[in-house]
């Protein structure tokens, strides 16, 4: 068996005050490498939470959250930093663009971080990523500029500069319409089918049954497959 | 793209703030470069200006000897006076090449314009090598020379006739110094005979100016001078140490206003970053969740913190190598004692020392910004969105 990642009795607590909020309750979970989830649930289930625990942006309360083998909680900050700008892209669902860098800039950001690799060649590696999330002429435009729909493809292209193993995202299709929703879903797929381990948040049901299989969240607990 | 075009970014959203910056940090560093131009020129000008005046030593009668020190060069008034037997004495010693007796007085007039008068004699020449005459030397007792100032603002030239009301005398003048740069150039200066005449100093002279050539033979020379009685001999090395001790307090003052002035601007700069930085706990929120490390944002909020203050320290150095040429008068004003030569000059060290200090003036505003930056977790990202 050949885990990529392995969620074992994660819990991620929240304290508001007294009121102790329960965003990930005893989660078990393992998906195998080059595998496309699904991950789905009402709103509030804490389906966010669980992306940004496997993504390595948070860290359990308590259980552990292996990524490629490696348990984030006995990992550095440096480490995790690392594991998010080399093995994981994230489609976060509030997109995360700097206001100040154009679209290209945007999607270039992570290599900029990542230390190896010759500038022309990562802004070459920007531009096709733009021209496969088909946003070619937006090269140069700021957040500011762009509809929600091309800040998510744009956020969609920034996940992939650094090449990761695993594409977490986050309601890609969220602010899609079917179109494009389309589109995206062609991307994912493809990007799957090429190897990429791919873990999708979706609301979408269509997109949902298009992947290999679907992990139900409620009120922060798992439900049977 | 790469971290440096990230931190220039961030300085260019922020333009008004950071021009600010730059200001504050550039008015600290022309001070910083005036400052230590000045204090390093003032010494300079001053062993020019002892160098210049061939006077190696300064006899006068027992006196506070910085106020001896400061009428040999600039003139003024002292109410001891040394007997003109003296002057013969000391020429008479081995070793002496030039003695020159001064008579100096001021003299004010009824509407308040004070001038300044030196008898002096033909020896002084030989002190002074540096002086060029326009006309000739003194013809007789009634000749007067001016100096350039004093010319100028009598509106007098060689030929004319100038009456002072004060003693009711006129005098001819026969000669007009070229300017000198020095105090020389506001003077009248009158025949040593006749000013002693027209001040009822007969016999007396305020000081007598000593050259013994070789510099070796100063010390051997004093200690005879010393021996005529009721004189104090005092050496050019003296006269500067007397000058520079005095001034020395004005400089401490002076500096201690700056270290304050830099404490300040240091405080100033690590407020607005630190402002910044609380501005953008977001985005590094988001830089640090696409894999940016803390150290990755340490080097941006420090980059940005070294380069307004880069900019800031060359703005600073080149304005305060301009100002400071203006700053001349003003200092001399505040000083109780200012060389007649120029006192700033453009240092190249000085303009290279102070943009590097400009540079740790942002470190040390950089170092806990750029840390505070750098704890940022990608947790903010998230938080209340
Ligand atoms: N930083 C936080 N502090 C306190 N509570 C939080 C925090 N983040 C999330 N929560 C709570 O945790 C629960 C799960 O949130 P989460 O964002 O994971 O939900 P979600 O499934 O992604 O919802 P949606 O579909 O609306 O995006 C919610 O009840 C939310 O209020
Ligand atoms: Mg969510």
């Amino acid at each position: 068996m050949n885990n990529i990642i392995e969620l074992k009795q994660v819990v991620k607590l929240y304290e508001r005050g007294s009121e102790k909020i329960h965003a990930v309750d005893r989660v078990n979970l393992s998906i195998e490498q080059g595998e496309f989830v699904a991950i789905v649930g009402p709103s509030g289930s804490g389906k966010s939470t669980l992306l940004n625990l496997i993504g390595c942006v948070d860290i359990p309360t308590s259980g552990t959250v292996k990524v490629d083998g490696l348990a984030t909680q006995a990992l550095k900050e440096k480490e995790l930093a690392k594991i998010r700008n080399t093995k994981i892209g994230f489609v976060f669902q509030q997109f995360f663009l700097l206001p100040t860098l154009t679209a290209l800039e945007n999607v270039t950001l992570p290599a900029v971080f990542s230390r190896n690799g010759h500038r022309t060649k990562k802004t070459n590696r920007a531009k096709e990523l733009l021209d496969l999330v088909g946003l070619t002429d937006r090269a140069n435009h700021l957040p500011s500029e762009l509809s929600g729909g091309e800040m998510q493809r744009i956020a969609i292209a920034r996940a992939l500069i650094n090449s990761p193993k695993i594409l977490l995202a986050d309601e890609p299709t969220g602010n899609l319409d079917s179109a494009n929703a389309e589109i995206v879903y062609n991307i994912l797929d493809k990007l799957h089918k090429d190897g990429l381990t791919v873990i999708a948040v979706t609301h979408n049901l269509e997109l949902a049954n298009k992947t290999q299989k679907i992990f139900k969240l409620k009120d922060g607990k798992m439900m049977d497959e | 793209m790469n971290i440096i075009t990230l931190s220039l970014k961030s300085l260019k959203r922020k333009r008004t703030r950071a021009a600010l910056t730059i200001i504050g940090v550039a008015v600290a560093t022309a001070a910083l470069f005036s400052l230590v131009s000045f204090s390093v020129g003032y010494d300079r000008a001053l062993k020019k200006e002892m160098q210049d005046s061939g006077l190696q030593m300064l006899v006068s009668t027992e006196g506070c000897p910085t106020e001896a020190a400061s009428l040999a060069l600039h003139g003024g008034e002292i109410t001891k006076y040394v007997d003109e037997k003296r002057l013969t004495e000391v020429r008479s010693i081995q070793g002496v090449h030039v003695a020159t007796g001064m008579l100096m007085f001021s003299l004010t007039e009824e509407g308040g314009k004070t001038s300044l008068f030196s008898g002096i004699d033909d020896e002084i020449r030989k002190l002074k090598p540096y002086w060029k005459l326009k006309g000739s030397w003194f013809k007789d007792g009634s000749s007067i020379i001016l100096g350039a100032e004093a010319a100028k603002v009598e509106e007098r030239t060689v030929g004319d006739k100038i009456y002072f009301p004060g003693f009711d005398r006129e005098f001819n003048v026969a000669g007009v110094l070229q300017r000198t740069g020095t105090e020389d150039d506001g003077f009248f200066f009158l025949p040593l005979k006749t000013a002693q005449e027209v001040f009822h100093k007969q016999g007396k002279l305020t000081a007598i100016g000593v050259n013994v050539g070789d510099p070796g033979r100063i010390e051997k020379v004093k200690e005879q001078i010393e021996e005529l009685p009721d004189v104090y001999v005092l050496t050019a090395d003296q006269m500067m140490g007397q000058i520079l001790k005095l001034v020395g307090s004005s400089k401490t003052l002076m500096f201690a206003v700056l270290a304050i002035a830099l404490i300040i601007s240091i405080v100033g700069v690590l407020n607005t970053v630190l402002m910044s930085v609380m501005e953008m706990v977001k985005e590094f929120g988001y830089m640090r969740c696409v894999g940016a490390a803390g150290i990755d944002v340490f080097k941006i909020v420090f980059l940005e913190t070294i380069t307004v203050c880069l900019i800031g320290g060359i703005a600073g150095a080149l304005g305060g190598s301009v100002l400071s040429s203006f700053a001349d008068s003003f200092i001399r004003s505040v000083l109780p004692y200012a060389p007649a030569g120029k006192m700033i000059e453009f240092n190249p060290v000085i303009f290279v020392m102070s943009i590097f200090f400009a540079i740790i003036l942002g470190i040390i505003a950089g170092v806990y910004p750029s840390i505070k930056a750098s704890k940022i977790s990608p947790m903010e990202a998230i938080r209340n969105e």
